[in-house]
């Protein structure tokens, strides 16, 4: 283990994986009332969120808390009105011994409202739970929606909040969701004196929650992927003196070197059954950087590529059985797309311009890249084959695109012309542009699976 | 092995002050003539002391920080290349001539080279870890050719992450382009 990146705080790893969670689904979900996602010009659908209500001043304290990170979940979508509290007609009081008065939530011109109770079960012991019961209502039709009842240890009331956050939006876009997920990045800061960037490994909710570094900075950290099927990274790090990929598994922080192949090792990225990893090496060939896939249980590597010129950033397909990439072969950078044996080559763009970065959607429809034009650098869009090209955003340098776990989001890195850099969040549709909230500059975000 | 590291990252740094000017040759396709924006750091090769890569005051020997000074003074110990490309011209070949002249004169006091790939910030950072890989090993093949012994060059890649200019315009870019000889 001797030459290995060092990882930080191995025992607060350990508590986000193992979750023990007991569901009851009350009311499947029925709506009646529907955002349609691809519509960006649609109203954001009104929505009252009520405090969860407790028995105790602890319960109250944290419904509360509960009640705010949803609140700020779904404000976060822009498909969301969420309605001031000091709006609300009907009072806590009055919620509890009547249930919902739909007149005076319809007078306040809500379609939806949030009802939740909050207990704590065994607040005397090192182990107290919690139990939540949440209804969503049409205020209209007045009906139930949905109704859901979780109980898990109160150390996971973040996580409960973005799994309920979900639940929300699942009944009101007919849409997986994406709250309850993670962010692995590279934190950036400038200690006083120094001129270099230093890089750590970082990893935070989705919501910028939880966050939690897992190096410390001595060594160049780049491009960390999350593994589609474990709680597991893929990095790559300079602290061998060369640049080499490590596995980091966060439950029990154990760390592996992915290989130690002669020259540049980079670019990785998981197969979609997290079995495999696509990467770009040099090997015995130098200065010529080709894709290669290993299967990790073997350790068995596999050349993919082997054009003369700059083969990188492979991304497979949901299905795992074709890899976008980015290569120069044709004079300047532009995506390709092969079998993910490396047969059946195919060019994907011919645009203006210089494409990079590619990253497949998890839900297969679109390939996110990284497109320079005229002094600029984009995010966008293309379908599979190639077509249908459209920009999202526009910068001074936009790059390193990730996806939601829905499909919906793409979350990217901006550095501006005066240097700094921080990640943001674009949705699909063009719209609601979002600084992600960070203690330090960022870049080279990857987002996790849902996390169950 | 992480000694290593840090003494070849720290020449970067203290070698820098003595980086010459490049042509200016080079043409991207972005907007040009924009070199006065994005900062007010006038002369960025003053260089403050970085505690993050003062491994070169533990690490190099007295002898192997003179070898240096020497061989910048004498030879230079870089060249430059064009945007998104990492063939040398004229005037990299004619830096690498005299960075192999002061190598072959001098092997008694080397025991191995380092060459370091770099780029400008105008590109992904995956595809600048390529394109410095090919850098530094076009330097290394041209050296090569010049007679220097393969097996004692060593190359590494830093794609964007290492420029030797902060600031975001046409003149840095220039020169964060580049391949960087480090003996050791």
């Amino acid at each position: 283990m001797r030459n290995q990146p060092t990882i930080l705080f191995l025992n607060s790893i350990r508590v986000f994986v193992s979750l023990f969670i007991f569901i009851l689904v009350v009311q499947p979900a029925h709506a009646l009332v529907k955002i349609d996602l691809t519509d960006a010009n649609s109203d954001p659908m009104p929505v009252a969120i009520t405090d969860f209500a407790g028995n105790t001043p602890e319960e109250n304290a944290l419904g509360e808390d509960m009640t705010g990170l949803i609140n700020t979940n779904l404000k976060n979508t822009g498909l969301f009105n969420v309605i001031s509290q000091r709006a609300f007609l009907q009072t806590d009081a009055s919620l509890r011994v009547n249930g919902p008065i739909f007149p005076e939530w319809r007078m306040i011109n809500t379609d939806v409202l949030f009802v939740g109770n909050i207990e704590i079960l065994g607040a005397d012991t090192n182990t107290p739970k919690m139990r939540v019961v949440y209804r969503l209502y049409d205020v209209h039709d007045e009906k139930q929606l949905a109704a859901k009842a979780y109980t898990a240890s109160i150390s996971f009331w973040r996580h409960i909040g973005h799994r309920i956050s979900d639940d929300i939006y699942t009944v009101l876009t007919g849409e997986k969701g994406y709250f309850a997920s993670r962010i692995v990045y590279i934190a950036e800061d400038k200690p006083r004196r120094s001129r270099i960037i230093r890089k750590r490994l970082c990893v935070m909710d989705q919501d910028g929650g939880s966050q939690q570094c897992l190096t410390d900075g001595r060594h160049l950290v780049l491009t960390p992927r999350f593994s589609p099927t474990s709680q597991t990274i893929i990095y790559m790090s300079y602290a061998n003196g060369k640049p080499r990929l490590y596995l980091l598994d966060l439950p029990t922080g154990e760390q592996t070197i992915v290989g130690d192949f002669e020259g540049l090792n980079s670019s990785p990225q998981f197969s979609p059954n997290g079995k495999k990893v696509a990467m770009t090496l040099t090997m015995g060939h130098e200065g010529n950087p080709e894709i290669y896939s290993m299967d990790l249980k073997k350790r068995k590597l596999k050349r993919l590529t082997t054009y003369r010129g700059i083969d990188t950033s492979p991304s497979y397909s949901p299905n795992g059985k074709r890899i976008v990439f980015n290569s120069d072969r044709a004079g300047k950078p532009a995506l390709y797309n092969m079998n993910s044996d490396g047969n059946r080559v195919q060019r994907l763009t011919y645009g203006e311009g210089r494409y990079y970065a590619p990253v497949w959607s998890p839900r297969g429809d679109l390939i996110a890249f990284v497109k320079q034009l005229k002094g600029k650098f984009h995010i966008g869009v293309i379908d599979p084959d190639g077509t249908e090209e459209r920009l999202l955003t526009e910068g001074f340098m936009d790059e390193s695109p990730t996806w939601s776990p829905n499909g919906r989001i793409i979350v990217f890195t901006r550095q501006t012309r005066k240097g700094d850099t921080h990640v943001y969040s674009i949705d699909l549709t063009g719209y609601n542009l979002r600084r992600l909230p960070t203690p330090t500059q960022a870049s080279d975000p990857a987002w996790s699976p849902l996390i169950k | 092995m992480i000694k290593k590291t840090l003494l070849t990252v720290s020449s970067v740094f203290i070698l820098a002050a003595c980086s010459s000017t490049t042509g200016g040759h080079e043409q991207g396709d972005y907007i040009t003539g924009s070199t006065t924006s994005g900062s007010t750091l006038q002369n960025p090769d003053i260089l403050s002391h970085d505690p993050l890569v003062s491994g070169a005051d533990d690490g190099a020997s007295k002898e192997v920080l003179k070898l240096r000074k020497d061989f910048i003074r004498h030879a230079g110990d870089r060249a430059h290349f064009g945007f998104d490309s990492s063939s040398l011209d004229d005037k990299a070949q004619e830096n690498l001539k005299n960075i192999a002249e002061f190598i072959k004169g001098n092997s008694d006091r080397i025991n191995s080279v380092t060459i370091e790939g770099h780029c400008d910030e105008r590109g992904t950072r995956e595809y600048n870890l390529a394109l410095g890989d090919r850098r530094a090993v076009s330097a290394k093949k041209y050296l090569v050719g010049l007679g220097i012994d393969a097996s004692m060059i060593s190359t590494i890649s830093y794609g964007k992450e290492r420029a030797v200019d902060p600031r975001h315009n046409e003149k840095a870019w220039s020169r964060n382009r580049r391949a960087v000889v480090v003996l050791n």
